[in-house]
């Protein structure tokens, strides 16, 4: 009964002779399963290309986005202009980049917003539960029940349609799905025993949520970001083509799409309203492939 | 001796469906400093729920001490804030549990997991804490503290990381421990390597310890002094020796019966008829007489007090306390 400690670690070693491996970071786990999903690594590298090419977008171009050129108007696509020009003979190509430095600068900025907001509100209410998780529940079903298109428009009516305004609104009525989340995840999590144990050691409130919990929600957070980037793309986009986002002459993905709703440009110049539709698709579907082959990737049940 | 911590008539009640279930029912504990003591009794007995309670982490709502007083040091904990709560936890008492594979925080590494404690209580620099956790690590018996570290929990077996729950829950140099079945999901020479460490540390930090088990090994292993607990209530305390040489109490004799002797021929263990009754059936005189082979008119009508018999222990049963009054 009297062996020595030091003797017997040595001997739990060598029954688990992993251990004397350098130990693989929980990143390098992560790294691993996410490149075994191909679509997502696919999804992944084209975003890493559109994001690369709008952030350097004026080096990329020789064209500046409201350069008109009324000589080479609906121009198709050509060694000059390499996705064709718009009906003011604006280069499509040097658009889509600066567009899509506006699109994903909306996207990003309302996406961390409503991360912000959700979480904090998702993980009070789980963590702590009762009349604070009822309060802070009934507000989300209170938001969800807004119809929000038609608040996001009356809001963009009233205020100007800014970059900072369609940041704003879209986070304020884009969090409610995150809370849920986040609220289910503490909910489960705080009834677990490390939680226990870190009570037991002393630990606050408010390091056991933001220090302890949550690190161990983040992997459904992670997922839910990634689709709600795709969707406020979409929302951005769509408020866009009602001629209520973005405002010309700057490029928005969204008002493009909007500028080709032309019969006869459409007709004449397919490439005009093709190209930013085809974007915004690949980019949205490539949020997807992302956020399914993240959800593996952090999935804590698959880790061998 | 003096008292360490000492429970007065501990109620903790939950509320369900507005009816009060007297989970811990007036209980008196007494652990001296430098003292191990062995709470023992069935799952349902009410052996966590005291544990939760001198740590005041009972969950509200729906639990609740009622009445009673938690005496550390002569402070009562029952009046304490959290916040002064919050400072006792983890510095003065601390808390190990039963299953180490669930309570370490799989997504932060043991280093991290140590350094919060000491940063927390001690007021360490970063730098200063790391050392200590190596140390820590060291003392529970890794030799190679300064590499664990960086790992996570998953690495670690079971065993391992109940050494890294104590190198935790030890780093303050608490005064109390509890340990909350510390050994039952170990496999039986880990367990006793585990006991070991803990009598060692015991020793070397003059450390008492609460320990809560229903394996009667562990507790000839480890226990200074046993008390019993059925329903709620304790039943019988007494040094261990006493416990196991002579047990009073019907229901201690019972669990006695039930575990296999390496002397004598048994051919069947013993088993204590019944189970536990659930706190909304209790009945109204002796707890246990349902299910005791003794029990007679009286302990079905009037409930039986903790008295003290033979003067250093107690037990709460009519055939001893009449005894005593007859005598």
């Amino acid at each position: 009964m009297s062996q020595t400690n030091p003797e017997i670690s040595q001997s739990e070693l060598e029954l688990n002779p992993n251990l004397k491996a350098k130990p693989e970071t929980l990143s390098k786990i992560f790294l691993r399963k996410f490149m075994k999903n191909k679509l997502a690594v696919v999804g992944a590298v084209f975003l890493i290309l559109v994001i690369v090419a709008s952030t350097l977008a004026s080096f990329i171009s020789p064209y500046s986005f409201d350069q008109v050129n009324l000589m080479h108007k609906l121009h198709p696509p050509s060694a000059d202009y390499w996705l064709g020009t718009d009906r003011y003979g604006r280069d499509i190509f040097t658009r889509l980049l600066y567009g899509g430095q506006i699109s994903l600068m909306v996207a990003f900025g309302s996406v961390i917003g409503a991360l912000i907001i959700g979480v904090s509100i998702g993980a009070l209410a789980g963590y702590f539960g009762g009349i604070i998780d009822a309060i802070l529940m009934r507000l989300v079903d209170i938001v969800i029940s807004i119809p929000s298109i038609f608040l996001l428009i009356t809001i963009v009516t009233i205020f100007k349609p800014s970059i900072s305004n369609l940041i704003i609104v879209f986070a304020l009525t884009s969090w409610t799905s995150t809370a849920r989340l986040v609220r289910g995840e503490f909910l489960s999590l705080r009834s677990r025993e490390f939680v226990l144990a870190s009570k037991t050691i002393g630990t606050k409130s408010h390091r056991i949520i933001f220090g302890h919990i949550l690190p161990n929600a983040m992997g459904p957070i992670i997922v839910a970001a990634t689709l709600l980037v795709g969707s406020v793309i979409l929302a951005e986009a769509g408020l866009s083509y009602l001629g209520l986002g973005i405002q010309p002459p700057f490029a928005s993905w969204g008002n493009m799409l909007q500028d080709a709703q032309n019969y006869t440009v459409m007709l004449t110049a397919p490439w005009y309203p093709i190209f930013p539709g085809l974007l915004i698709l690949l980019t949205v579907l490539s949020f997807n492939f992302v956020g399914d082959g993240l959800r593996d990737a952090l999935d804590p049940k698959s880790i061998e | 001796m003096t008292a360490l911590l000492e429970l007065r008539n501990l109620k903790t009640h939950f509320k369900r469906d507005k009816i009060d279930i007297p989970a811990v029912d007036g209980v008196d504990l007494t652990i001296n400093k430098g003292e191990t003591v062995a709470l023992v009794g069935e799952s349902g007995s009410g052996k966590s729920i005291t544990s939760l309670s001198i740590m005041r982490l009972i969950p509200s709502p729906p639990g609740k001490i009622v009445d009673g007083a938690i005496l550390f040091n002569g402070n009562d904990l029952v009046n304490l804030t959290e916040d002064d709560m919050c400072k006792i936890r983890g510095n003065d008492i601390s808390m190990i549990f039963q299953e180490p594979m669930t309570s370490l925080n799989p997504v932060l590494t043991v280093g991290e997991q140590i350094i919060e404690v000491l940063m927390y209580h001690q007021k360490l620099s970063r730098a200063a804490s790391i050392n200590k956790a190596v140390e820590m690590l060291e003392m529970v018996g890794f030799s190679r503290a300064k590499a664990l570290i960086n790992e996570y929990p998953h690495r670690l077996s079971g065993g391992m990381r109940q050494r890294v729950m104590i190198a935790i829950a030890m780093s303050c140099n608490p005064k109390l421990l509890i340990a909350d079945e510390p050994t039952t999901a170990l496999d039986v020479t880990i367990q006793a390597q585990i006991l070991d460490l803990m009598k060692e540390l015991s020793v070397k930090y003059d450390t008492s310890i609460l320990i809560i088990t229903h394996d009667l090994g562990v507790v000839s292993e480890v226990a200074d002094k046993v008390v019993v607990m059925y329903c709620g209530q304790v039943v019988e305390e007494a040094l261990v020796d006493d416990l196991f040489d002579e047990p009073l109490h019907p229901y201690t004799i019972g669990l006695m019966g039930s575990i296999p002797s390496l002397e004598g021929e048994t051919d069947r263990l013993q088993s204590i008829e019944g189970t536990v009754p659930p706190p909304e059936h209790f009945p109204i005189g002796c707890r246990f007489a349902p299910r005791c082979p003794h029990a007679f008119d009286r302990c079905r009508a009037e409930a039986p007090k903790l008295v003290e018999v033979a003067g250093r222990r107690k037990v709460r049963c009519f055939l001893h306390s009449d005894k005593e009054a007859t005598v």
